[in-house]
């Protein structure tokens, strides 16, 4: 049985090290001796038990239980509120806020935290609690189009990564088609026919398109600086605007080519003859780098 | 259809006890240990005999416990009992349900030792070592030896003292006004959060009772308050060494539990303990041990007597008799108790320590009986707990912490036990993972 050099304190035999300090024993065998009996069982129990026992955390059952009471406590409240004002006060649509606010807290605690998960459940709250304000008098009309929205949102902003990896492209097909289809519905639902979305709003999507694949395929064979990511983002943007003053001038039948836009035309062109020149000019300075090295 | 149970069936919770089941969390078991380790080899068929004798006389024992519209409450126990072998870490969290086939206590075992542990809502250390004692005598009987009388000790077929289970605080309870202080936050062992763990961690120091009896009477106090003195000395170290400013420092607060049946005169074996808070505060300087031992001293005896430990009796009973606390439903309550369990409880003590006594046992088992052990579990707050109990000549000071490595803590009390002229032998539980490592 030896004894720690640095805490004086006497060891269990066939300890290796001290477990207050780890300092190692040095001694011989016979004096480390050799563990008979240990103070616990090495083996540990079925996972049942530890899974049981992982679950809890008091936190988090505190501040779900709280969030749960209060939600309790909010709707008893109004139904009494409701009840005491003889139906001139209708609980519906606040106790659905109370609901589904709560929802969004509790969606933290019940749900993995991980980007597609939480958004998905947000967004499909939220929906759910623009429905349920709209619904007030059994109508839906405002709710619609901002459900198209969020539905628009959610497509382009999460399912690409729901979508397992090989997969993801038909993610990013299905999103540009669902940007275009939300176009046509908007001008539907607004117009009651089909209005600017053939005419001005497709064009230009498809303009603000291509501007991005060029983008991209710059992203994905070269190694483009973060100036050259945000003046491609600007001109992007641009084109964009560009194409929508040129498309608008189209189908109003006018002559001119463009209006407003001509300055945003001249800008995007300097920017791209600046992008061009950086990429052009650096490929030919590298190359006579190496040539002359 | 489920039956509903009979109302006359229906066992509340002892007023100390409403306060564990909803605060049960994955780093606060609320579950206690204690353990013998025998001479003679331990049979499980024999210790499950040993045990359904035995809870005969624990009728108390014998429930399971359940969630009711306003308190959670205990009915009469009826499933086949299990013993388990001993698992790799004491304290493990027993499952309202699943834990121990319904009951709230969990008997393991291994080739040499007899271990129980408890939920703290049905009993606390004074109880649990009453039933360790009497499981331990009727095994050691059912094994051919024989065992001598002890008033501690119940033997099965005698008759149940109807005052062993009931709840003593509502008893001694009088209504006191102004219950509740308010104790500013104590100073607590930090952890980075990664270095948790589920497995409670011990090191555990047998120490020679003579040894600390001769140390203690130098400072002309009794063990437990030299030992709570230690803790406070050490935590302070600590504090200093990582608390860069004097003006952050945190008042250094021990709990210790405080069994009042003597003080009362109570024969419940259900939880009838309470608890007194010691402390210094740094920010008043330095104290050297000398001084701590005295701040001990003076707060645990002025604090041990029949009318300062009614307030705290009173603050058990009171809760559970105030009408809006009363009638409303338990959702509402549960998150209530968690506050309370936080401002009242753990955040204004660092650490707690329990000494269950010098454990005496009766001719037959004393020679039979080659060690004894007491866990606490510790919590998220209080990362290590200490629990001690004397038996055979040796007091055995057992730490259990969630800290999965850092063992600054129990070095700093155990290497100064050292330094004082006290020799310590240490066991632990570490070694299957960690010491591997080094």
């Amino acid at each position: 049985m030896a004894y720690c050099v640095r805490c004086g304190v006497k060891l269990e035999e066939g300890s290796t090290a001290c477990p207050l300090c780890h300092t190692e024993v040095i001694a011989p065998a016979d004096v480390i001796g050799v563990q008979r009996e240990s103070l616990f069982p090495s083996e540990t129990e079925g996972e049942a038990e530890r899974i049981s026992h992982q679950r809890l955390d008091k936190n988090r059952k505190g501040v779900i239980e709280l969030v749960i009471a209060f939600m309790a406590i909010a709707v008893v409240t109004l139904l009494i509120t409701a009840f005491a004002l003889d139906g001139t006060f209708v609980p519906w649509i606040s106790i659905a806020s109370v609901i589904i606010g709560g929802a969004y807290i509790l969606v933290l605690f019940f749900v993995r935290p991980t980007f597609p998960k939480i958004a998905s459940w947000y967004i499909g709250l939220t929906m759910l609690l623009l429905v349920a304000i709209d619904a007030h008098d059994l109508i839906l009309t405002w709710s619609v189009p901002s459900v198209m929205s969020l539905l628009l949102l959610w497509i382009v902003g999460v399912l690409p990564w729901v979508l397992p990896k090989h997969l993801r492209l038909r993610g990013v097909i299905g999103a540009i088609v669902a940007i275009a289809g939300y176009l046509v519905a908007l001008d539907i639902m607004l117009s009651g026919q089909i209005v600017w979305s053939l005419a001005i709003a497709l064009p230009t999507y498809a303009v603000v398109l291509g501007s991005l694949l060029l983008f991209y395929l710059r992203l994905h064979f070269g190694k483009p600086t973060v100036t050259d990511s945000v003046l491609s983002v600007i001109l992007t943007a641009c084109w964009g605007v560009v194409a929508g003053d040129f498309f608008h001038l189209r189908s109003l039948r006018s002559t001119q080519m463009l209006s407003w836009s001509t300055s945003v035309l001249v800008v995007a062109l300097c920017l791209l003859i600046f992008l061009t020149l950086n990429v052009t000019l650096r490929r030919v300075r590298n190359y006579f780098n190496n040539r002359l090295n | 259809m489920k039956n509903s149970p009979h109302l006359g069936e229906l066992i509340p919770l002892d007023n100390s006890a409403i306060i564990y089941p909803p605060t049960v969390a994955r780093y606060n078991t609320h579950v206690f240990r204690l353990s013998m380790d025998l001479t003679v080899e331990v049979n499980p068929q024999r210790l499950l005999t040993a045990l359904e004798h035995v809870l005969e006389q624990f009728p108390y024992f014998a429930v399971s416990l359940h969630r009711g519209f306003y308190w959670y409450y205990y009915l009469p126990h009826h499933a086949p009992l299990q013993v388990y072998p001993d698992s790799a870490s004491p304290c493990r969290y027993i499952h309202r349900k699943r834990g121990a086939n319904g009951y709230q206590f969990k008997v393991r075992y291994t080739s040499s030792r007899i271990a129980v542990e408890y939920f703290h809502a049905l009993t606390d250390g004074t109880g649990g070592l009453v039933f360790l004692k009497s499981l331990v005598a009727e095994y050691l009987k059912l094994s051919g030896y024989s065992v001598a009388a002890d008033n501690q000790i119940k033997v099965p077929g005698d008759s149940v003292d109807p005052e062993e289970g009931e709840d003593s605080f509502r008893r001694f309870y009088r209504p006191l006004k102004s219950v509740f202080g308010s104790e500013s936050k104590a100073f607590h062992l930090r952890s980075s959060g990664d270095d948790l763990t589920d497995d409670v961690q011990v090191i555990s120091a047998r120490i020679a009772i003579e040894d600390l009896k001769r140390v203690s009477a130098k400072y002309q106090v009794t063990i437990t308050e030299y030992l709570v003195a230690q803790l406070i000395d050490a935590i302070q170290r600590i504090q200093e060494s990582t608390v860069s400013r004097v003006s952050r420092y945190k008042p250094i607060r021990v709990s210790v539990p405080v069994n009042i049946r003597k003080v009362f005169g109570s024969k419940s074996l259900r939880n009838f303990t309470l608890f007194i808070v010691v402390g210094i505060d740094p920010k008043l300087g330095h104290y050297e041990f000398e001084e701590i031992v005295k701040q001990v001293m003076h707060q645990m005896r002025s604090g041990v007597n029949a009318k300062s430990l009614s307030i705290q009796v009173a603050r058990n009973v009171m809760g559970r008799k105030h009408p809006f606390i009363r009638y409303a439903p338990l959702i509402f309550k549960n998150p209530f108790m968690k506050l309370l369990s936080d401002s009242y409880g753990d955040s204004i003590y660092s650490t707690v320590i329990s000494n269950i006594g010098y454990v005496t046992l009766p001719e037959g088992m004393q020679e039979r009986v080659k060690r004894v052990d007491f866990h606490l579990s510790p919590n998220k707050t209080n990362k290590v707990s200490c629990g001690a109990i004397g038996a055979n000549g040796s007091l055995i000071f057992n730490f259990s912490s969630i800290l999965e490595k850092n063992t600054d803590f129990e070095r700093e009390v155990l290497t100064e036990l050292v330094k004082q002229g006290i020799p310590v032998e240490v066991h632990t539980n570490r070694n299957h993972r960690f010491v591997k490592e080094q």
